[in-house]
């Protein structure tokens, strides 16, 4: 597999384009796996933060001993977890919920229910040619997107009649959004929480050994101490 | 170090997306459908007139063993440190001349034991009496002196006298002041300083002659 490889790199020809695309190419990598691994640290910093949260829930009553085995931990971890969610997916859901109604109140006046209003929406941004061949490079026999694509294939435009579609369509992704991170919430608390119910009520014995004994608990008796003098002498 | 050890589960986390995102997306309907049950389960106490998210009886039961650790931490700390409760009895007194001490004679002060001087005025009426009983110093005590030590009685002026020099009126019984006709008799003025005094209860007779009366 190695001396294939090593094969296929000395076999490379590569001119002095090839190595700056080849350069360049390996930048934009480096970027890209940089900025992906910052996303994936706020998703984990998001996804912590849930976290504590679980703990918290359940932090007085596993302190005050109310709650003594994990099948408990867990009932009372569900119930109040999601009564969390509840509470806090109602914001979101009402949000979607207004612009579900002004949607159909929309459609019933000027009756377009058949309107694809997420079509609509996206008159407000640009939109590219992706198709346009010339947009591509070949390097070492794969295409590659080389630039923006241009020219554009639409440019944004403010259409009155889709004034409710400009405002239906972010009112209720946000609040998608919104309700989708409460889910993650919910999720990553329930998982904490099940977590937590197998260790709160661990007995462990690590680092426990039954044959060490403390001399400062062993009491000094001077009878014995000098029978076993006299015993030994 | 730190920062390439996040970094990398940075990593980690953002190829695992997709996943994470399917098991949110399964979550959220989940949810949904379990709010929508719940939704009118609370409508339901909302129309009994009850608490829609009322706390859980484990919520109240710990916060209630919490507060009644805390609540027993913070008595011990000052009990360490109070003096012990006592009970002073003011003994107001009363001069025969309306009130205005004899020359020579100065009220008992309220809140001051009286080491062992005569008491003046009206004796005792049941109330106890702090401080150290009668051990026969000078009945008339100069006022703003400071009080001769136990055992050493003195003159006024602080000369000390010998044992067979009694002072004048010294061991002779105090003086009690007749009360006259009209005149409410003087009540002692009792100041409870930590705690209620409680009530004394009549004697027994006199509860057995009131379940007489009640019986007729």
């Amino acid at each position: 597999m190695i001396d294939a490889l090593l094969s296929f790199l000395i076999s490379l020809e590569m001119n002095d384009n090839d190595r700056r695309a080849l350069l360049i190419l390996v930048i934009i990598l480096l970027i890209l796996l940089f900025i992906i691994g910052l996303i994936g640290m706020g998703i984990r910093w998001i996804i912590m933060r849930q976290a504590d949260k679980a703990d918290d829930l359940m932090y007085e009553v596993t302190v005050a001993h109310v709650i003594n085995n994990p099948r408990d931990y867990r009932k009372m971890a569900s119930k109040k977890n999601f009564r969390l969610f509840f509470q806090k997916s109602l914001i979101p859901l009402g949000v979607i919920a207004l612009g579900v109604l002004i949607w159909v109140i929309y459609s019933a006046i000027v009756d377009g229910w058949n309107r694809n209003i997420f079509e609509e929406f996206l008159d407000l941004f640009f939109l590219w040619h992706y198709e346009d061949p010339e947009n591509y490079v070949q390097i070492f026999g794969m295409t590659f997107l080389a630039k923006w694509p241009a020219p554009f294939e639409d440019h944004p435009v403010f259409h009155v009649e889709h004034l409710a579609s400009y405002i239906v369509v972010p009112i209720v992704v946000g609040g998608s959004l919104a309700y989708l991170y409460q889910a993650q919430g919910y999720m990553v608390r329930a998982l904490v929480c099940v977590k937590r119910s197998n260790e709160v009520f661990r007995k462990s014995l690590k680092g426990y050994n039954a044959n060490t004994l403390d001399p400062n608990s062993v009491p000094y008796d001077p009878n014995l101490h000098s029978a076993n003098d006299s015993n030994k002498l | 170090m730190k920062f390439l050890k996040n970094f990398g589960l940075g990593l980690l986390y953002a190829l695992l997306f997709p996943v994470i995102l399917a098991a949110v997306a399964v979550f959220a309907v989940y949810g949904f459908l379990r709010g929508f049950v719940y939704f009118f389960i609370y409508l339901v106490r909302f129309f009994k007139g009850e608490k829609i998210f009322a706390a859980f009886p484990e919520d109240e039961k710990a916060k209630e063993i919490i507060d009644r650790a805390r609540g027993l931490k913070k008595e011990e700390a000052p009990a360490q440190q109070q003096a012990p409760q006592q009970n002073i009895y003011v003994q107001q007194n009363y001069y025969p001349n309306q009130g205005l001490p004899p020359q020579g004679q100065q009220p008992q002060q309220p809140g001051l034991p009286n080491p062992g001087y005569p008491q003046q005025g009206l004796p005792n009426q049941g109330y106890p009496q702090q401080g150290i009983p009668n051990q026969g110093y000078p009945s008339q005590p100069s006022y703003g002196q400071p009080l001769p030590p136990y055992g050493q009685p003195q003159y006024y002026g602080g000369q000390p006298f010998q044992r067979d020099q009694l002072p004048p009126g010294y061991g002779e019984p105090t003086p009690v002041i007749p009360q006259q006709p009209g005149q409410a008799a003087p009540q002692p003025e009792a100041i409870t300083l930590n705690r209620e005094v409680p009530p004394v209860e009549p004697a027994i007779e006199n509860k057995e002659m009131e379940g007489d009366e009640d019986d007729d």
